[in-house]
């Protein structure tokens, strides 16, 4: 076909005539635009202001479930119950002082306060929902559904909180969870927490908060006026958080808080073979539902203020003198560096000197010549102060550390202490001063400077036991997911090797049994029938030693003895360590041992031999 | 110095203009989103200033570049923009949003292919065309038609798949224009239109299709509509109710806390409207004019037929783009995800909008000089 090829200028002007009629089709799209608009805003503004007004979206919160917590039978230590709360959006409650009026009477509410916060959030955010009561009961939420179209702009929120089914059974272990702080939340911002988000504040509950948090769901909804939902935008699940099985058993825990009562110490029942912890006691101790109920402040003051400090967990944070619990270190590091053997006899009438210094045993009229077996199993101080001077401050202290004292277990990393041990030249650097030789002997029976926590007394009689390792205690056994696929090991766990010789161990084995059934030992009290118990007291002097002994009752209460109570049976073939501490009890013998035996006793009658592993 | 003189600055103003209204806009609109996502209210604020830096530089570069260069790089841009579309689909360059694989992620910068796409198709079809008029073969079915219509559809096919049914039908319309403004005949323009619906029908995804009948449904009374796709609508319709004849006040609108989707992309003439009401929307409007018009006399000043189509082509396609967000904004299209050029967040609309305005000045300068006795 053939086509008039059209004159150049002729040509241009035909396109440029084209692309005025593409100008025009826009401008025209303005044209309608501009109509739109003006329709839009100026002639049906006002119908549509009310529509908006009447219409809102809101974002719902489905707020995750927090993973549970088992004990090692799969009883459940920490779970979630349903809470419900009271919500307003401050710009939907017009009259707030009617809405008030019609809820007060109805619902325990602080009118005041909640006007307060109204007031407060309708300059700041008027959108967004603020809770005007938490903790509702069923009986109030039933009210307030029924209500529903007198009480515009206001709701109720079921929301997951944490529930502790056996209240401060554990507590100072599990923790408790509350709102985050302002400063938690500058940090975590990246990791998604928000503003009221409850996290895990102290023990289990901090420590793994990682895995315990879920994520959040949501809801998208448009509601009318009267708060009803017009229909759902967009949902989104929510996602629990993971499971954590525990090593620790709820009856044997129960059973060590009964034994140590309403005394304040603390109880520490695990396998020396293998570090789990089986009880973790800490006494006084809160209930950590109060925490997730929102703690009203004088409840905090009170707490905090108490000077028995119910919220220190005693087991990891708490530091006291070892007292005679210390002669197991002593007696292993004369061994091995051969200041003494086995055969060797010291003379105890009562007293040691040195220099112009006398230093007391506990028994006035003294022990005569004995060995060293003798020595632990009667816990002569005179003994022990001649072991000290022989082996200075600095051997002892590097047989303290090797029995795991002086620094963390590990068992802890955010909340636990090392205590002290020690040395010469801590004392040079810390107040400036020589290390006198008499110091040494305090040092030797567990007085003077050196301080240890319940978990390190545990590692080191579970080493004694044990053959000599010494294993970071650990309680959580595994973590699964919500689905229960198991999300592999947690935690650091590390073995070394005491440095004393088996032969040494095996000494001191026979020797703290002996001072359990010898009719002389300082340990009668936690003898028990068909079973081998070896242990050690230690009576932990607050006052400084040389002051005269008086009586339990005549001292006041922060000045009366710590008593400590270390064991572990059978002897053969150690199943179970106990460690006892009664703060300002008295005598370990007296008060500290029979605890241990009655732990023993319900210990060895639940696990029989071979039949300790999890799970029933 | 002389040269700069020669330069059309209206638009350079007007742009300017349009570019500092956007970012006021954008923190006004997404300070409080920005808080709560990132937990910096400037956040998209920042990156907005730093993308309007980044697009003057290539504004400045584009206002230098000699046409010829821009004729000499038409295949090779056409190459790149094709094989950058491409790359969208790539795990690991392509980057996925909202179940659309839109970006490609190079040097942890997010680009958006397709918006390069349509000033590359605007430079190949002034540049295909210009040259068909100059050998007078662009009536002809095998040279005026054949090539326009294969090389935007390889594109739009590719624009398609992400998907992104908005931008691959700005640009169909984008290329029907251009051709009937340099003078392919009406005959053939028909030809192609009814040549492209089986494909657009092809490509099409259900979502899509559902989408446009549900719009259609609503479109005449979106208010009364309790469905979940006239969301958007209603919530813009309630904005700019809200704003009436003067606006709420800056900062003051209260329909992008969170009731708006997208306040400061897609719907920030909504918000706009809300805070600066009905005048605020004109102002911008006025700007957007003044840009085309001012455009439209640039084209129409040359007589180079590149030139020429080559600023008709821009002034379409930023037009276009225009005119469709605020038909969207004000509930008479369907909501697409197209940005309003120069004013809504996002870097590859801006980067690319300014460059094209830099290749407008730069024509300017020609057009000045051309009539000029």
């Amino acid at each position: 076909m053939e086509y008039l090829r059209p004159d150049e200028q002729e040509g241009m002007e035909l396109w440029k005539g084209r692309f005025r009629w593409a100008l025009v089709l826009i401008a025209v799209s303005f044209l309608v635009l501009g109509l739109r608009l003006w329709q839009l805003q100026i002639l049906q503004g006002d119908r549509f202001c009310r529509l908006s007004d009447e219409n809102r979206l809101r974002l719902r919160r489905i707020p995750f479930t927090r993973g549970i917590i088992f004990d090692r039978k799969g009883r459940i230590l920490a779970d979630n119950s349903p809470s419900f709360r009271l919500l307003g959006v401050p710009a939907e409650m017009r009259d707030v002082e009617a809405i008030l009026r019609h809820l007060d009477g109805n619902l325990k509410l602080d009118k005041e306060e909640v006007l307060r916060k109204v007031k407060l959030a309708r300059r700041r955010s008027p959108f967004r929902p603020i809770p005007l009561q938490e903790g509702l009961s069923w009986e109030e939420v039933a009210w307030v559904e029924n209500h529903r179209l007198d009480l515009p702009g206001v709701w109720v929120e079921a929301e997951p909180r944490r529930f502790y089914p056996y209240g401060p059974l554990a507590a100072h272990l599990l923790g408790y969870v509350g709102e985050i702080t302002k400063e938690r939340l500058r940090k975590w911002k990246e990791r998604g927490y928000r503003v009221g988000d409850r996290i895990g504040k102290r023990g289990l509950e901090s420590r793994l908060e990682p895995f315990l948090r879920g994520r959040d769901g949501g809801l998208q909804v448009e509601v009318d006026a009267q708060g009803r939902q017009l229909m759902v935008l967009n949902e989104v699940d929510f996602q629990p958080g993971a499971n954590v099985v525990l090593t620790l058993d709820v009856e044997i825990q129960r059973l060590a808080e009964e034994a140590l009562g309403d005394r304040a110490g603390a109880v520490v029942v695990g396998d020396p073979r293998t570090g789990e912890i089986l009880a973790m006691v800490s006494h006084p101790a809160f209930d950590p539902n109060l925490f997730s109920k929102g703690l009203p402040p004088e409840t905090w003051k009170k707490l905090i203020r108490d000077p028995k400090h119910p919220l220190q967990n005693r087991v990891t944070m708490g530091l006291y003198p070892p007292g005679s619990t210390y002669k197991i270190v002593t007696a292993a590091a004369a061994l091995e560096e051969g200041v003494v053997d086995f055969k060797t006899r010291l003379y105890c009438p009562g007293y040691y000197r040195m220099g112009s210094r006398e230093f007391r045993c506990w028994k006035k009229s003294g022990h005569g010549w004995l060995r060293l077996r003798d020595a632990l199993i009667q816990s002569c101080d005179v003994f022990f102060y001649q072991l000290g001077e022989r082996l200075g401050v600095d051997r002892l202290a590097k047989y303290a550390w090797g029995f795991g004292l002086g620094s963390p277990t590990g068992f802890d990393p955010d909340e636990e202490k090392g205590g002290l041990v020690p040395t010469a030249e801590w004392k040079k650097k810390k107040f400036g001063s020589r290390w006198h030789p008499g110091e040494t002997l305090s040092l030797a029976i567990g007085q003077g400077f050196n301080l240890v926590t319940p978990l390190q007394q545990f590692v080191l009689i579970s080493a004694v036991a044990n053959g000599g390792f010494i294993r970071t205690p650990r309680v959580v056994h595994h973590i699964e997911s919500a689905q229960g696929i198991p999300l592999g090991p947690w935690g650091r766990y590390e073995i070394r090797r005491v440095p004393v010789k088996e032969r040494t161990l095996a000494f001191l084995r026979d020797a703290l049994r002996a001072a359990v059934e010898n009719p002389r030992g300082t340990g009668q009290r936690a003898r028990l029938p068909g079973v081998s118990v070896a242990g050690k007291t230690g009576t932990a002097q607050v006052v400084e030693v040389g002051e005269d002994r008086k009586s339990r009752e005549e001292l006041p209460y922060h000045k009366r003895d710590h008593a400590w109570f270390l064991c572990f049976a059978p002897v053969e073939a150690p199943r179970v360590a106990v460690v006892v501490l009664v703060e300002h009890g008295g005598h370990g013998g007296a008060v500290a041992a029979p605890i241990a035996r009655k732990i023993l006793q319900g210990y060895f009658q639940k696990y029989r031999k071979g039949e300790e592993n999890l799970g029933v | 110095m002389e040269r700069l003189r020669q330069f059309d600055y209206t638009i350079l103003i007007a742009t300017m203009a349009l570019v500092g209204i956007g970012i006021v806009m954008i923190y006004s609109a997404s300070s409080i989103l920005a808080q709560q996502r990132f937990g910096d209210p400037f956040h998209f604020l920042k990156k907005q200033c730093l993308y309007a830096l980044v697009g003057i530089v290539c504004m400045v570069i584009a206002m230098n570049v000699p046409c010829l260069w821009w004729r000499r790089l038409v295949y090779p841009l056409l190459l790149l923009s094709a094989v950058s579309l491409a790359l969208v689909f790539v795990p690991g360059i392509g980057h996925k949003a909202g179940g659309a694989a839109r970006w490609i992620r190079i040097g942890g910068v997010n680009l958006q292919p397709s918006e390069g796409a349509k000033l590359v198709l605007v430079l190949y079809l002034a540049y295909s065309l210009a040259r068909k008029r100059e050998r007078g073969t662009v009536h002809r079915f095998s040279t005026g038609l054949i090539p326009h219509m294969a090389i935007p559809g390889i594109l739009m096919v590719l624009v398609l798949r992400e998907p992104d049914l908005g931008t691959a039908i700005t640009m169909g319309a984008l290329t029907l224009t251009l051709m009937f403004v340099a003078g392919v005949r009406i005959r053939h323009l028909l030809l192609t239109a009814l040549g492209a619906l089986p494909l657009l029908y092809l490509q099409m995804k259900q979502f899509q299709w559902e989408r446009i009948e549900q719009f259609l449904r609503y479109f005449p009374h979106p208010w009364d509509t309790p469905l979940r796709e006239a969301y958007h609508i209603k919530q813009s319709c309630y904005a700019l109710a809200n704003g009436g004849l003067f606006g709420q006040g800056l900062g003051m609108g209260r329909q992008k806390l969170f009731f708006l989707p997208e306040p400061h992309t897609d719907f920030i003439l909504s918000v706009l409207g809300e805070e600066w009401g009905f005048v605020g929307i004109l102002v911008v409007c006025f700007l957007f004019l003044l840009v085309l018009i001012s455009g439209a006399r640039i084209a129409l000043a040359l007589k180079d037929p590149f030139g020429s189509l080559l600023a008709m082509g821009i002034v379409v396609m930023l037009g276009m783009q225009g005119a469709v967000n605020m038909a969207m904004t004000l509930g008479l299209l369907p909501t697409k995800g197209l940005p309003l050029p120069l004013v809504s967040y996002g870097g590859s609309s801006l980067v690319v909008s300014l460059t094209a305005i830099g290749i407008l000045i730069h024509l300017s300068g020609h057009a000045q000089r051309e009539t000029r006795p």
